[in-house]
């Protein structure tokens, strides 16, 4: 005789309805197959209750969690760092300073825009440079003083005239390389090599531009070299 | 509720639990993380392995599992001060498993199956002393004969999930196809039992 699952299944789920159940109760008492099924059953459950749970402890204990007490240090540190970035946020934007770059672009604007020729070995040449540069031709004046230098690779002025037109137009690795070289001569009587190198470092403001630019500033002072009071000015403000 | 169970309260594990389904097993799991320095702490303060309270502390979850699932933790103290209650008292049996080869002090006698106590008085007498003659061992002998999904579907159905959890699990379309496919690998164990 097949064995009513369901009904059992049913009973001990309290879905039967009232009459059912009753009646599921009544054959209880009668029927010997159904006493076998009922006690298989729980006995079964019981069985599979007792794997399941030696089941699920193994897989518990495998875990391997941390065993350490968490320690509300690292988040207290953490809430401190915060703190502490937000405080000096706080003071760089609170201070009244002007960024090296905005200092530097005062600058260009007030003595580098109009160019004026002071001596030339090749006036031509470089008088039409500065004419395109003050122009607006920043393009083709640096060409025309590019092409200047590499027949004139001493000409002091070709080289800071190009040197200015390279900061101006934004190539501040060129422009450096330009004006270290005229920092490096010995023989001019004024040199501002030093000066728009702090210029130009200041203008691309990159990650340890501001301090090298003091540092160049300083030496500027210290030798009396071309641009030491605009040097001081700068250095003040920084 | 949220289900980020690292940052679940002691009420949303709680509510977790009852839920049901694969929610009680992140939530169980979750739980067990959280509190898992018990194991160490017990075996400083006990004197134990780190094995033996590992073994205390998982039994002590499973204990607070049953006990919120059948409606026995009322909530009066913290699960944390629950749980760690439960855990020293295992602890202790433990302790005196070690030195006296006695069981659990803190054993309440054996237990009614719960579901007996819906029969009718006159059967359940009856049926009770045919469960006492019930092999256990073998019965947990055959249980491995059965396939892998018979197996792990009655063990679900034994830990109290539903049948649609167990559909779900299993893939089953409905959870009365589960139903009937968990009814019928019982009927597939007892004729196992019986040859």
């Amino acid at each position: 005789m097949t064995t009513d699952w369901n009904n059992i299944d049913d009973y001990f789920a309290n879905r039967l309805p009232a009459d059912e159940r009753n009646q599921f109760d009544a054959t209880l008492r009668t029927d010997e197959a159904l006493v076998e099924a009922v006690a298989f059953y729980v006995s079964a459950r019981q069985t599979l209750q007792a794997e399941a749970y030696t089941t699920r402890r193994d897989e518990l204990i495998a875990r391997k969690p941390r065993l350490t007490r968490p320690t509300p240090w690292p988040y207290a540190l953490a809430a401190a760092a915060c703190l502490a970035l937000l405080l000096g946020i706080g003071w760089i934007l609170w201070q009244p300073q002007t960024a090296p770059s905005e200092l530097a672009d005062e600058y260009i604007q007030r003595n580098l825009t109009e160019l004026a020729v002071t001596m030339s070995a090749d006036a031509d040449s470089l008088q039409r440079g500065l004419e395109e540069a003050n122009a607006g031709n920043l393009t083709e004046a640096d060409a025309l003083l590019t092409h200047l230098l590499g027949r004139q690779p001493t000409n002091a002025d070709a080289l800071r005239y190009a040197g200015i037109l390279s900061l101006r137009r934004g190539q501040y690795e060129t422009a450096l390389r330009r004006f270290e070289q005229l920092s490096r001569r010995t023989d001019l009587v004024v040199n501002p090599g030093l000066f728009y190198q702090a210029l130009t470092r200041l203008k691309r403001d990159g990650p340890g531009d501001a301090d090298q630019a003091k540092v160049l500033l300083q030496r500027v002072i210290n030798q009396q070299s071309e641009g030491d009071t605009d040097a001081q000015a700068l250095l003040d403000k920084l | 509720m949220r289900f980020f169970p690292d940052t679940l309260s002691d009420a949303d594990l709680l509510d977790g639990l009852r839920a049901g389904g694969a929610n009680r097993r992140l939530c169980e799991t979750s739980l067990y993380d959280r509190y898992a320095y018990f194991i160490r702490e017990g075996a400083r303060k006990h004197r134990l392995d780190e094995d033996e309270t590992a073994t205390a502390y998982a039994d002590a979850i499973l204990s607070v599992i049953d006990q919120v699932l059948t409606g026995r933790f009322e909530g009066r103290s913290g699960l944390k001060t629950y749980l760690y209650q439960i855990f020293t008292n295992k602890c202790v049996d433990g302790i005196r498993k070690k030195t006296t080869n006695r069981e659990s002090v803190h054993q309440q006698g054996v237990e009614i199956d719960g579901i007996l106590l819906q029969l009718p008085d006159e059967t359940r007498s009856i049926i009770q002393q045919l469960i006492v003659r019930h092999d256990a061992e073998r019965l947990r002998e055959q249980l491995q004969l059965l396939g892998d999904k018979c197996r792990s579907m009655l063990l679900a159905w034994a830990e109290g999930f539903t049948d649609e959890h167990i559909a779900q699990e299993h893939q089953y379309n409905t959870a009365a196809v589960a139903k009937t496919s968990r009814l019928r690998c019982l009927d597939k164990l007892r004729e196992l039992y019986r040859t």
